[in-house]
């Protein structure tokens, strides 16, 4: 603090930004959050940062390791597959598929799921218990069975499996809205907003929406991990992703067959996914405790 | 607590109307011919196609049918299996034992290691191990558990050659089928030296058990550690502290426990990913189990198989969750405070 | 002496800068006597108590230029001697009892577990018994009339006031010397409060316990407590007898402070002003230097940026430079 500063004025930042200075504060998170960024400029850059198409096939060039190793070649830096495709190619485009997909996909189940969470966090009465055992069911079958069974009905592929992922998100965030609703509407400041005459519509979007907000994006960054898991999960059990496509999980199974000859193609693809879902699950978890401590 | 019972109970009934329904209306929504979907018999013969088309009460209202549809589920029948032709009811329960084994061989993994780290990290909070404990923990819970599958298979199998990649025995054991759980089927059988049977299971149980108890003991110990240091935190430890009760009969008088009651109702997220694992550890180590099961039958449209196998694991899961959720209740006196008022 | 603190320090460690929370306090305190702590919220009387308890954190420094109890200096004691001292001979109580008991556990067992092996000696199978019947007796003590029920009760199925008071038991089970009450009375209705001085009253006549009574409710004070100590913002004002001290008081704010309790059948004109003194406490992050109070003193001149050394008059402690009732 400078000397000359004689009335020792703290400012007091927001909320909003006091999260936000707590959540940078912490190194991990900050770094999480900037390869998170890197992972979405991947996505979005893919057709410019890559040398060749996704499905480009170079038949003299089969199964090359990786560039670093002596038997590599620097034109396909992270080494082909059995078919001649660039590895780094495919691993930028899939992230395309994998995490650009599920930000998307995990973005309109938030939308769709939060709106129906606050009309049922709104509602009470018969309609609302309906509602929660609908829920409950739903919850208690684990998202990735649940996905399977929406692809058996809907059919293998990609397009089945973003739907099927979509319809499982969506009762995550109409759970979570809900709760935080209906917490919020025990508090005091509700009292003293209905008191004053607010109606429902303005209690909830002028009372407790700026209250929720934040638990609604933290949910949010669960979801994209929970969707960019089980996307792969269905690539890898060939019920998503076709075979061929550069998406992680079909690329990892498709890896099983080469697994003695071609561990590269195992390693690769695995260490991108794991290091895409630990930066998400940091900033989700840097962003839980920056909002706890907050709180304190 | 009548009354909580008898609501958990309605909620128990409710959820399993709603599957049931949800699995009832499976059969239409199935590509191809209802009667086929529900019964699993191809190749019928038109007066056969016609009585079955009597029993399912097709040609009444969708109420009829779901009614007789109920009917068949209570008396067991979930008709035939397109691939095997054999009762799928059969199949499960001949398939059954070999996911619980593994799922239970992974539980109690998860609880003997989980447990411990969760509460250690927790007591040591902030300390050099509690981080240790947690990064190591937050990094395996983002490791996608297929992934991790093969990994353990290029390590442990390939490259080193110490343990087995796929399978629950070695060939040339033919082990009778008894109970489907190996290693109770190995004791009964009627081999001399089953020493070397045992040894040979057990590498086969090796790699999946850890695979698949990766996930839920991170999460574990995540809940573990959360809850200790909540109960640490909170006014009665401060107080018993200045009692002078050494921190080693705190953590064993009072820590323990209250960390331990909220777990209980937690149990049933924790089995739930349990489940979602072992369907994907089964693909990966080609364990016969519920998992290799039921996506076979998705690759080979098997229908019946599907339709059944989702009532039979959603009900059981749902049965865990309620299971856990009133015995919670019973024996946190917390929570009973809250039931009477 | 019981308990003779002398220029106690305690700060806080935070990012860059170091706040005194306390500053040079002063306290001593006699032999079985109910000692109070007077001072408003945020003085710092709490953590006096969970400095001389050595329950704060590792973010707290303690210093002193002496913490002598019964003649032996805690700060200069390991921390295994001064953990053992401290458990043999101190006891704590706090508000909020409800809080302060293991949710899970009955009473019974609770209390069980601080009794210690001295009070149960005998045979394997007769400990069990004497230790329940110890128990029982502490409840009995404490004013507990349906002992057995409270034994096999699980907190939230007790009142507060009942709370408190098997946190008393628990705390007077050990036989300690002082007792240090952290406003022990806060947020109970008055016929409780009053039932728990009472009863700490009787265990200070009776059993020869000394009582630090935390409290920032004069009136609780005025009426049990022996001598008082008052603390602003961290710094100890003035300490004397509590006759003394309401009779003529040397320090300018403990007159306002007892002036700001309406008294009936005084002479307060309809629709006055309650006393107070101009302003509010200093948060932590805005500690004025010198007297603390300096900013806020009707008499406050030049010489309080200095903080003011404490002098002793007559048994009477206090510290300002322009004290009051001083020909």
């Amino acid at each position: 603090m400078a000397s000359h500063d004689i009335y020792n004025e703290v400012a007091h930042p927001g909320p909003y930004m006091l999260a936000w200075g707590k959540f940078k504060s912490d190194h991990v998170s900050w770094i999480s959050f900037c390869i998170v960024l890197f992972f979405v400029a991947l996505a979005i850059l893919a057709p410019i940062i890559t040398p060749y198409a996704p499905l480009e096939q170079h038949s003299q060039d089969v199964l090359l390791p990786p560039s670093w190793s002596s038997a590599g070649d620097v034109r396909f830096i992270l080494g082909t597959d059995d078919l001649g495709r660039d590895v780094f190619s495919r691993l930028v485009y899939g992230c395309q598929i994998t995490f650009g997909l599920s930000l998307l996909t995990a973005l309109a189940a938030m939308l769709v799921g939060t709106a129906l969470g606050a009309l049922a966090g709104m509602s009470k009465g018969v309609r609302a218990s309906i509602f929660n055992h609908l829920l409950d069911t739903i919850l208690s079958i684990p998202s990735l069975l649940l996905a399977i069974v929406i692809v058996a009905v809907l059919g293998p592929g990609l397009p089945n499996t973003i739907w099927a992922i979509f319809l499982v998100l969506i009762p995550l965030f109409v759970h979570r809205t809900r709760q935080a609703i209906q917490a919020e509407l025990k508090k005091e400041y509700v009292t003293a907003a209905r008191l004053d005459g607010a109606n429902n519509w303005q209690i909830l979007f002028r009372s407790i929406f700026p209250n929720i907000v934040e638990s609604i994006i933290l949910q949010y960054t669960f979801a994209v991990s929970a969707a960019m898991l089980d996307i792969a999960a269905l690539g890898f059990l060939g019920l998503g992703a076709q075979q061929g496509s550069p998406e992680w999980g079909a690329m990892l199974v498709a890896s099983i067959d080469l697994i003695y000859r071609a561990s590269w193609l195992t390693m690769l693809p695995g260490i991108t996914m794991f290091l895409c879902l630990l930066s998400v699950n940091a900033v989700g978890h840097g962003l839980r405790n920056a909002l706890k401590q907050r709180s304190e | 607590m009548f009354i909580y019972l008898v609501k958990r109970l309605n909620l128990l009934i409710t959820t399993l109307f709603l599957l049931s329904l949800l699995s009832f209306s499976l059969g239409h929504l199935f590509p191809g011919d209802p009667v086929i979907n529900f019964t699993g018999q191809q190749s019928l013969t038109y007066e056969e196609y016609a009585d079955i088309r009597q029993v399912l009460a097709l040609d009444d209202s969708y109420f009829m049918q779901y009614l007789a549809y109920l009917d068949r589920v209570f008396s067991g029948d979930f008709g035939l299996s397109f691939t095997s032709q054999s009762e799928v009811i059969r199949d499960f329960v001949r398939i059954f034992p070999a996911s619980a084994e593994l799922s239970f061989y992974a539980l109690v993994v998860t609880m003997l290691v989980g447990l411990p780290l969760g509460l250690w990290a927790g007591v040591k909070r902030n300390s050099l191990i509690d981080k240790i404990i947690f990064s190591a923990s937050a990094i395996a819970n983002s490791i996608p558990i297929f992934w991790l599958g093969l990994l353990f298979i290029l390590v442990f199998s390939l490259n080193l050659a110490w343990l087995p990649i796929s399978g629950r025995l070695n060939l040339l054991y033919d082990i009778p089928y008894i109970s489907g759980v190996l290693l109770i089927d190995i004791a009964l059988s009627d081999f001399d030296n089953k020493w070397p049977i045992y040894q040979d299971a057990l590498r086969h149980l090796i790699l999946p058990t850890v695979t698949l108890a990766t996930l839920p003991t991170t999460l574990l110990i995540g809940m573990m550690r959360t809850n200790v240091i909540s109960v640490m935190d909170s006014q009665y430890i401060k107080a018993a502290r200045t009692k002078g009760i050494s921190l080693y009969q705190i953590v064993r008088r009072h820590v323990l426990r209250n960390a331990l009651l909220p777990i209980i109702p937690q149990f049933g997220l924790l089995f739930n990913t349990l489940m979602t694992s072992t369907m994907i550890t089964e693909i990966i180590f080609s364990w016969p189990g519920i998992g290799h099961w039921l996506l076979e039958a998705i690759y080979q449209r098997d229908y019946p198989v599907i339709q059944a196998s989702l009532l039979l694991v959603s009900s059981f899961m749902i049965l865990i969750n309620v299971l856990a959720d009133i015995i919670h209740t019973l024996v946190n006196p917390l929570v009973r405070k809250e039931l009477n008022g | 002496m019981l308990l003779d603190v002398r220029n106690l320090t305690v700060s806080l460690k935070s990012d860059n800068v170091k706040v005194n929370a306390i500053d040079k306090m002063s306290l001593s305190m006699r032999d079985g006597t109910i000692h109070g702590l007077v001072g408003e919220s945020g003085s710092g009387k709490s953590l006096f108590a969970r400095a001389l308890t050595a329950t704060l954190s590792d973010k707290w420094e303690v210093k002193a230029d002496r913490m002598f109890w019964r003649g032996q200096d805690l700060l200069k004691l390991s921390t295994e001697q001064r953990d053992q001292i401290i458990h043999k001979d101190i006891a704590m109580i706090f508000q909020e009892p409800g809080h302060c008991l293991d949710p899970t556990a009955t009473i019974g067992e609770q209390l069980s577990e601080v009794v210690p092996a001295s009070e149960c000696k005998g045979s394997f199978w007769q400990r069990r018994r004497l230790r329940i019947e110890y128990i029982h007796q502490l409840l009995k003590r404490v004013g507990i009339k349906r002992y057995q029920q409270c034994f096999d009760s699980y907190p939230h199925e007790l009142s507060e006031g009942l709370c408190q008071k098997v946190m008393i038991a628990m705390a007077i089970s050990r036989n300690p010397k002082l007792l240090v009450a952290d406003e022990p009375t806060d947020a109970m209705e008055s016929t409780t409060k009053i039932q728990i001085l009472r009863l700490l009253h009787k265990l200070n006549e009776s059993k020869d316990m000394s009582v630090l009574l935390i409290t920032h409710d004069l009136d609780a004070v005025t009426q049990f407590a022996d001598d008082i100590t008052i603390l602003y913002s961290g710094q100890s004002v003035e300490s004397a007898a509590t006759k003394d001290l309401i009779r003529r008081p040397f320090h300018p704010y403990t007159e306002v402070l007892f002036n700001t309790v309406p008294r009936l059948g005084g002479n307060l004109t309809p629709k006055s002003r309650l006393q107070a003194l101009p302003g509010s406490t200093p948060p932590l992050q805005h500690l004025p230097i010198g007297c603390r109070l300096g900013p806020r003193c009707l008499r406050a001149q030049k010489e309080c940026v200095v903080t003011p050394k404490s002098i002793k008059l007559k048994g009477h402690v206090f510290s300002c430079h322009y004290p009051i009732n001083i020909e």
